[in-house]
C-alpha cells in the first residue's frame, strides 16, 4: 500500500518532467504553470493518502 | 553556447529521473525506495526547470522556475519523512540484509509515544557518542 | 544581525537603481559590493555576527549541493549495478539541536541528502531516527552526521 503512495508521487514527478522538457522543445515556457499546480497537487494528495493510511492502522 | 549547456543540464535531469524510476523497480524494501526515488527525482527535475529557465533567458520565466524549485526542495523531505513514518509505525518490514535497527521496541502503540532510549539507562546506550 | 542584512539589501537596492540595469547579475553584484562596503564602514561590537555568518552561510550552501551531487551519483551507481553493495539500516542520531527550528532543518536537509531518510523524533527530542543506505558502524556514521550537517548548522543558527 505504501509502495503505491511512492509510485503515484514518482508518477506525478515525472509528470512535471515530462512538461519541462516538452516547454524547452517547442518554446512555451506558459507550460510551466501546469508544472507548478501538479508539484502543489503531489503535496497534497501524498499527505491526504498517508493521513488516510494512520487512521485506518488505529485500533 | 545556450543550446549546449540547456542540453547537458536536460541530459543530467532526464538520466536522475531515469535512475529513480529504475530504483523503484529494483530496490528490496519500502525505506529503500523512498530513499532512492524522492530524492533522485527532486534533483532530475531540479535540473530540468533550471535547463528550461536558461534556454527562455526571461526574467518573469526564471522567478517561476525558481519558485517551483523552492516548492519542491521544500515538499520532498516533508512528503518523504511522512511516508517513511506511516509505514514504519504500521508494520512495513526491513530488508532481510538490514544491518541494525535502533527503533525497535521503542514505539508504544497504545499511547502513540516514542521512546529514545535515553532516559532510565544512560550506562547501557551504545549509540549516545 | 536583521538590521545589518536589510541595510545590506536597501545600499544594493540604491546600487540597482542608480546604475539602472534590473539585471539579476547587476543585482548579485550590488550585494557583494555593498557587503564590502558595510563590512568596511561599520566598525564596533554589533558588527562581529553578520559579517561572521554570512560567509558561512555562503559556504553551507554550496557544501549542501556538493553532497547531494556525490550521494546521488552513489545512489545512481548502486542502482544500475546488478550487484547490490548497501548495508540498510535504522539508527538512533543522538542530536545536539534542541529548538524546533534547528530540528526540522536538520532532518529536512537528512532527508534530501539520498540515502538517508529521516523517520521521526522520539518524543523528548533527543534521538532522530535515520534511514541510511550505507551503514559500515553506527559510531563512524553518527560522526560522521555530527561533523558534517550538524556542526555546521548550529554554527550558523546560534
Amino acid at each position: 500500500m505504501v509502495d503505491r503512495i511512492i509510485a503515484l508521487d514518482l508518477i506525478i514527478t515525472t509528470g512535471i518532467g515530462f512538461i519541462s522538457a516538452y516547454s524547452i522543445l517547442y518554446n512555451q515556457p506558459t507550460l510551466l504553470d501546469v508544472a507548478m499546480i501538479l508539484a502543489l497537487i503531489a503535496f497534497l494528495g501524498t499527505v491526504a493518502f498517508t493521513y488516510y493510511i494512520q487512521q485506518k492502522n488505529k485500533p | 553556447m545556450t543550446d549546449l549547456i540547456v542540453g547537458v543540464l536536460a541530459l543530467f535531469g532526464t538520466l536522475f529521473v531515469f535512475f529513480a524510476a529504475v530504483g523503484m523497480l529494483r530496490m528490496r524494501d519500502t525505506y529503500l525506495r523512498i530513499s532512492v526515488t524522492t530524492k533522485a527525482a527532486t534533483l532530475g527535475i531540479g535540473l530540468l526547470l533550471v535547463g528550461s529557465a536558461v534556454h527562455s533567458y526571461e526574467l518573469a520565466i526564471t522567478a517561476k522556475v525558481f519558485a517551483i524549485i523552492l516548492f519542491l526542495f521544500l515538499t520532498a523531505p516533508v512528503s518523504a519523512h511522512l511516508v517513511g513514518r506511516t509505514s514504519y509505525f504500521s508494520g512495513v518490514k526491513l530488508w532481510k540484509n538490514s544491518v541494525m535497527d535502533d527503533m525497535k521496541g521503542k514505539y508504544n502503540p497504545e499511547t502513540e509515544e516514542l521512546g529514545s532510549g535515553l532516559e532510565d539507562e544512560p550506562e547501557n546506550s551504545d549509540s549516545k557518542k | 544581525m536583521k538590521n545589518r542584512f536589510l541595510s545590506n539589501i536597501l545600499l544594493t537596492f540604491i546600487w540597482v537603481a542608480l546604475t539602472g540595469d534590473f539585471t539579476l547579475s547587476n543585482f548579485f553584484f550590488g550585494f557583494l559590493l555593498s557587503f564590502f562596503v558595510l563590512k568596511m564602514v561599520i566598525s564596533g561590537e554589533s558588527r562581529a555576527k553578520y559579517f561572521r555568518i554570512a560567509p558561512k552561510v555562503v559556504a553551507f550552501i554550496f557544501y549542501f549541493f556538493k553532497e547531494l551531487v556525490k550521494a546521488n551519483l552513489q545512489v545512481a551507481f548502486e542502482v544500475m549495478t546488478p550487484r547490490f553493495q548497501m548495508t540498510p539500516g535504522i539508527v538512533g542520531f543522538p542530536l545536539e539541536a534542541s529548538s524546533d527550528i534547528e530540528i526540522s532543518i536538520l532532518a529536512n536537509l537528512i532527508s534530501l541528502t539520498p540515502g538517508t531518510l529521516s523517520l521521526d523524533v522520539s518524543d523528548d527530542r533527543k534521538v532522530l531516527y535515520v534511514h541510511s543506505m550505507y551503514i559500515k558502524d553506527r559510531e563512524s556514521f553518527i560522526a560522521g552526521l555530527k561533523n558534517g550537517f550538524e556542526k555546521r548548522l548550529l554554527e550558523i543558527l546560534r
